[in-house]
């Protein structure tokens, strides 16, 4: 199911946001934009985290990623555990399980005890994002969700969320300021600037965009990166996959 | 000797069980509330930290004795008054360091759990747990303050033989008649009853941990 | 139920010392917080109770008296004997006889045990008194540092007493705090005729133990009652100079206080009380008080009603 917002208005102090229209799914829609231009502020309005003008829609199972994660008192199992039960009221066995493997697929067996409050920034972010997945949600909203972690993590983190938008249809929504990701999953790319979209377009026609900021973006990228969803060059090293 | 022990342990874990009632729905409000007024709340839990319990202990005494405005309920010299006095020491010490507590939780941790259709009940739940340890600490240290506290106790029980001699005022009574191995004695047990309470507070935030 | 990443991570089977460790832990917090909830119950019940244990005859009894009863040991045996025998329940207020006579004006006292005649006497002519009978008496002593360098010993009366004291500026301690051997010790010096002042008086605004172990430790002189004294002894450097005057008789009486309208009080209770420390049972306990510690007894009942 898609997630759409009409004629959307938020205000958080002194900042405004305004939002004609906006439309998400399955083939995955990036908000970029400057610090401050208000990604976050739509990822939140989008959630239902803010008040706001205008009306929202979105799938009944939803699962977000902040920019900044925070968790809960204990070991990082417990943490996805946790979750799983509130949300889905599942079983503690079967929760359990599922934590363990969400864990296992983003990277942090090793990490499966401690304190989740502990974890390096890299670890969190990872940790985040496998709370998120573990809930099968209908749609994703991320908010610079790979800033932190090393580059390896970063294509393996990109691969995961790339496989599951694709078996499951899940809606994404995604703000970042990295190319690769809006390479890797978004096929829209909608820029904000101090609250308004400046532009809405296909990413494949990201080159052609007049617009600096988005210039800029490219050309981060270095040649030969172009946008579209399925690279080669994004995929995992042979041998490292997960797939069977 | 044991049922002195137990009447400190007794009337000042009431006090702080009831003192948490007033701290901890205070510090909430401070916390997560939205009126102004609770500014003025934080000022007085601030302020009630440098109370000085007899003063407490007077107030008490005052209102409740029997010539007082509420000496008609006579509670006075009962292990009721002095837990009264207790919990009104024991409340803004209580309140201030709970607000610390509360206010160590990660503010976007409600919201980040809500994006996660975490229920609200549950969020609830999951955020209290977030604060226990912080609580724990606020709580012993109310609780400390409370039972070795001696000039609100004398004023407000009497120090009555069987009924409201509490380790603190039997300690004074003791020293008074000259009796010092007895008084070193309730000295020694009062310390081993704050020994066992920051101990178990320790292990208990240890397995939380 | 294994969901798509389940299948991609080598099969769904979890190992099982993870499941029963996290298991065991939730078991531990579960038995905790319900041991918790009992024992705050329990608690409550317990206050509760004591709170509301009045007995069956009203409210308790409330006592006011000095601290030298208490500390002598007297009320731990007289007060329960009473308690047994009428069933009334006392709460035994050791404060000192200002603040007793203070608390039987406001009516918040139903009947008073104190040793200042005087003092007494001015309380019952402002009316606020039932009766006041004389109970039971012992001596006040004037002790000193053993060496007694104001040469007090061998003079025959406490007037004169102190008069050696003040004469040869050696330490004297006293009280001051409105007790019934202060009074008594303020009594003799205006009898003596001067207001004592100066280095040499200290005021401890203690109690008689207290006040004894700083005479001791100063070396200086001091009034103090024989059964503290007496009890105190072997801690103290200290020996009694004059004793056993007709000016140092100390003179204990029980005063039922006048209710005030419209308060809590127990005048039945109080008046059972008074009732018992004069007659011949409550009088046989006084008597035999202090016998098996101190080989003689502390006190001397002398009862008989006065008005």
């Amino acid at each position: 199911m898609a997630v759409t917002a009409a004629r959307l208005a938020v205000r958080r102090g002194t900042f405004w946001l305004e939002v004609d229209e906006l439309f998400a799914d399955a083939s995955g829609t990036a908000l970029v934009g400057p610090n401050g231009a208000g990604k976050t502020t739509v990822l939140l309005a989008l959630q239902g985290l803010l008040p706001h003008a205008g009306s929202v829609a979105r799938p009944g199972r939803c699962a977000g990623v902040f920019a900044q994660p925070a968790f809960l008192r204990g070991s990082p199992r417990w943490n996805l555990a946790t979750v799983l039960r509130s949300t889905l009221g599942m079983d503690e066995r079967t929760a359990d399980r599922g934590a363990a493997a969400a864990l296992r697929l983003v990277g942090l067996e090793e990490a499966t005890h401690g304190d989740a409050r502990k974890l390096s920034s890299g670890e969190r972010q990872r940790l985040a994002l496998a709370r998120a997945l573990v809930l099968e949600p209908e749609a994703l909203f991320l908010d610079e969700p790979f800033a932190n972690v090393d580059a390896h993590g970063r294509c393996m983190l990109r691969e995961v969320v790339n496989d599951y938008v694709a078996r499951s249809g899940c809606t994404l929504v995604l703000a970042t300021q990295t190319l690769a990701d809006v390479a890797a999953l978004c096929d829209h790319v909608v820029l904000l600037d101090r609250g308004r979209v400046v532009e809405s377009l296909g990413a494949a026609r990201l080159a052609e965009s007049a617009q600096p900021y988005l210039r800029a973006l490219v050309s981060e990228g270095g040649p030969g990166l172009m946008p579209g969803r399925t690279r080669p060059n994004l995929r995992l090293m042979p041998g490292e996959g997960l797939e069977p | 000797m044991l049922q002195i022990a137990s009447l400190s342990v007794g009337v000042s874990l009431a006090a702080t069980l009831v003192a948490a009632v007033f701290a901890l729905g205070g510090a909430l409000w401070i916390v997560y509330g939205r009126s102004r007024l609770r500014y003025v709340l934080l000022v007085i839990f601030n302020a009630g930290l440098g109370l000085p319990p007899v003063a407490v202990g007077l107030a008490v005494a005052f209102t409740f004795w029997r010539s007082g405005p509420l000496g008609m309920l006579d509670i006075l010299y009962t292990p009721a008054a002095m837990m009264l006095a207790q919990t009104i020491i024991v409340t803004p010490l209580f309140g201030s360091l709970a607000v610390i507590a509360l206010r160590a939780v990660d503010p976007t941790l409600r919201d980040q759990l809500a994006a996660l259709g975490v229920p609200a009940r549950t969020r609830l739940r999951l955020l209290a747990r977030e604060t226990a340890p912080g609580i724990l600490a606020s709580a012993l240290a109310g609780f400390g303050r409370a039972v070795a506290e001696v000039g609100a106790a004398q004023m407000t029980g009497g120090n009555i033989e069987g009924q409201t001699r509490v380790l603190t005022t039997a300690t004074m009574l003791a020293v008074g008649r000259g009796e010092f191995s007895v008084a070193f004695g309730y000295v020694a047990v009062l310390l081993g009853i704050m020994t066992i309470a920051t101990g178990a507070a320790f292990v208990l935030q240890r397995r939380w941990q | 139920m294994c969901g798509w990443f389940w299948t991609r991570v080598r099969g769904c089977s979890e190992a099982p010392r993870h499941e029963q460790e996290h298991r065991a832990k939730s078991g531990r917090d579960g038995a905790a917080s319900a041991w918790g909830a009992r024992a705050f119950a329990f608690l409550v019940a317990v206050l509760l109770g004591s709170t509301l244990s009045a007995s069956a005859a009203g409210p308790a009894v409330i006592l006011a008296t000095t601290t030298s009863t208490q500390d002598t040991g007297l009320l731990d045996v007289l007060v329960p004997a009473f308690e047994r025998a009428s069933g009334y329940q006392v709460k035994t207020i050791a404060v000192g006889t200002g603040a007793a006579l203070a608390m039987g004006e406001r009516g918040d006292a139903d009947v008073l045990l104190v040793h200042a005649p005087s003092a007494e006497e001015a309380y019952m002519a402002k009316g606020r008194g039932l009766a006041r009978w004389l109970v039971m008496h012992n001596g006040f002593i004037i002790v000193g540092p053993a060496g007694d360098p104001a040469k007090v010993a061998g003079v025959g009366n406490a007037v004169d007493a102190f008069k050696r004291i003040a004469a040869s500026g050696a330490t004297f301690i006293s009280r001051g705090d409105d007790s019934g051997t202060n009074s008594k010790e303020l009594e003799i010096w205006r009898a003596v005729g001067i207001t004592p002042q100066g280095a040499w008086y200290v005021k401890t605004g203690s109690g008689m133990a207290d006040t004894l172990h700083v005479a001791s430790q100063k070396a200086a002189y001091t009034l103090t009652d024989d059964g503290t004294f007496l009890s105190q002894r072997a801690t103290l450097s200290l020996v009694p100079v004059l004793q056993g005057v007709p000016d140092l008789l100390n003179v204990y009486h029980v005063i039922l206080v006048k209710p005030l309208p419209g308060r809590v009080g127990n005048l039945a209770g109080g008046r059972a009380f008074a009732d018992y420390v004069v007659s011949p049972t409550g009088q046989r306990v006084i008597a035999t008080f202090g016998q098996d510690k101190y080989g003689r007894p502390l006190f001397t009942p002398d009862a008989k009603p006065v008005h």
